[in-house]
């Protein structure tokens, strides 16, 4: 059993490894607001936000470094000493030089700028990919703004590439070379499983103009806009299974037929 | 549309935005490019707003007072408060100051004869005092007097302003309240409503919980296309509205994993002879912790 005192480190003058990040944690960051269906709207709707928030926030002062990989490293100050002992102000700017890293994975070269640190940190890692998809939060917090977007487009990627090709190619009915997108779509009324030859994006189209004949028929109204709020979560099945109701002729959207 | 616009608002020329110590130059000009038919009667201070101010506090005497005039050619009279004029100034009736001008032809009023006009001379506050009649103590007899100065205090509704009005009494002496002029009294015109119409109660609540106007008819009553309606927000701009997700990495998702497979783990079970044992070893402590309070209780 353990006596009245314990260490579990031995008594060491200096202080602990690792960085603080003291510029980066005291950031100021809004909360965003969370909307919802039928909430009122703000006066102003931005276009979509293309990656996720960093969680730090962009840095206010030396913003070189909300575009460059800087290891969470910024401009610092303090004196220049002559030998007479007379104090003037300077300031030590980091160790950035501008560098085109290979991603593995995205394919390509980034260019951007980066400190000697995490250069010898992307090289520790073993590839800028696995710089930038490393979970520890002191990792996160040195990425900043320009580390998460490129860990964005990264974790995408793989995310991508970790789902199985389910197209495959085939021939049309008009003759040409074509791809199954959807292959084994069962629908109700229509005799064994289909194989659609159109995406996700398109057979939505097709359904719009079916669905406006149909409302149309019915003296409503429908746009673009209340099309996309009502139909844009059908996955393939639902949206064949709705072309179905209205009598599509499903040969023009399947392989030929050998 | 120019003559519109409120664009060059800003460097037209505002007197109160004037410096103090340049106004003197601006008053000199407005006397001397005004024609004396025109020019105004009062001094005119051109920092302050001189509109004739709503508040009766503020206008100190309104229209029917009857007034005493303590200063200038017509010392001595007793006249009554016609109107209010721009400036804090008071248009007196026919016993009040007066001022003979030429008006040229080109403006002269319909029936006017002479180039010669006598108009009225507005007087300002510190001119006049009011006028009222008090019962005198001793001899129990009214008696009328100009008050030195009045105060305003407290509040009541007054059916013939049809306003709240405070109360006007004698400064320093709360007993003596002056009752403010009864005001021409108003007809009702063609399309007034009367006012047992007006008060006339038709609508109850009868739930707090359920609406009583049909939602069909709510938009005959608010504003539909009001500026101020924004609207409900739809699927697709909650969607602009929201950032996309961070992918979980392969780490993190192995973390949730196992955190998931240890969650589904059946909790550890204690026997009754662990029971028994971790009992014994309280009970030791327990006659451990007594034995020391007796000892500390003897010292």
């Amino acid at each position: 059993m353990l006596g009245p005192l314990s260490f579990s480190r031995s008594f060491s003058s200096t202080s602990a490894v690792g960085k603080t990040y003291a510029h980066v944690v005291s950031r100021r960051v809004a909360r965003r607001q969370e909307y919802n269906v039928g909430d009122e709207k703000p006066k102003h709707i931005p276009n979509r936000q293309l990656t996720p928030d960093y969680k730090w926030g962009e840095s206010s002062f030396f913003a070189r470094s909300n575009r460059g990989l800087f290891g969470g490293s910024f401009i610092k100050s303090g004196n220049q000493i002559s030998e007479m002992g007379n104090k003037s102000r300077r300031f030590w700017r980091p160790n950035a030089h501008k560098k085109t890293l290979w991603s593995e994975v995205l394919n390509r070269g980034i260019t951007c700028q980066v400190t000697a640190k995490v250069l010898k940190t992307i090289d520790k890692s073993g590839g800028l990919d696995n710089y930038l998809i490393k979970e520890k939060s002191a990792r996160v917090k040195e990425l900043g703004p320009f580390g998460w977007k490129l860990r964005f487009e990264v974790l995408k990627k793989l995310e991508q590439n970790s789902k199985p090709a389910d197209s495959q190619k085939c021939t049309l009915k008009d003759g040409s070379e074509g791809t199954i997108y959807f292959s084994g779509v069962k629908v109700d009324g229509i005799d064994g499983p289909l194989d659609i030859t159109l995406g996700r994006r398109k057979l939505l189209n097709e359904l719009y103009v079916a669905e406006k004949r149909e409302r149309q028929a019915l003296g409503e109204k429908l746009n673009g806009k209340q099309f996309h709020d009502e139909f844009r979560e059908l996955s393939a099945q639902e949206i064949c299974q709705k072309l179905a109701s209205y009598g599509y002729d499903f040969t023009s959207i399947t392989p030929a037929q050998v | 549309m120019s003559y519109l616009t409120k664009a060059g608002e800003r460097f037209r020329l505002d007197l109160k935005r004037i410096p103090k110590h340049r106004l003197p130059y601006f008053e000199k000009l407005q006397r001397e490019t005004q024609p004396p038919f025109i020019r105004p009667q009062l001094e005119v201070d051109l920092h302050a707003d001189g509109a004739v101010p709503e508040d009766p506090k503020k206008l100190k005497y309104l229209v029917g007072d009857r007034v005493l005039i303590v200063k200038g050619a017509k010392t001595g009279n007793v006249c009554k408060i016609s109107r209010h004029v721009e400036h804090g100034g008071y248009i007196l009736d026919e016993n009040g100051p007066s001022t003979t001008v030429v008006v040229p032809k080109q403006f002269w009023t319909e029936g006017q004869r002479s180039h010669v006009v006598t108009f009225p001379k507005p007087v300002t506050e510190d001119q006049i005092k009011l006028i009222t009649q008090i019962e005198d103590d001793v001899t129990h007899e009214t008696k009328t007097v100009a008050v030195e100065n009045v105060e305003f205090k407290g509040t009541y509704y007054d059916e013939d302003y049809k306003k709240e009005m405070p109360y006007r009494m004698v400064y320093g002496d709360d007993d003596l309240v002056i009752p403010w002029p009864r005001p021409t009294p108003k007809e009702d015109g063609p399309l007034s409503t009367e006012v047992n119409t007006v008060r006339e109660r038709t609508y109850f609540v009868e739930s707090v919980i359920k609406d009583d106007i049909p939602s069909d008819a709510l938009d005959s009553i608010r504003k539909k296309h009001s500026k101020w309606r924004r609207g409900k927000l739809t699927k697709t701009e909650v969607k602009r509205l929201t950032p996309p997700e961070m992918p979980l990495t392969e780490t993190k998702k192995a973390y949730l994993a196992e955190r998931e497979a240890k969650k589904q783990q059946p909790r550890a079970l204690i026997t009754d002879e662990m029971k028994a044992f971790l009992g014994k070893k309280v009970r030791e402590h327990e006659v451990k912790v007594i034995k020391q309070l007796e000892e500390l209780q003897d010292l």
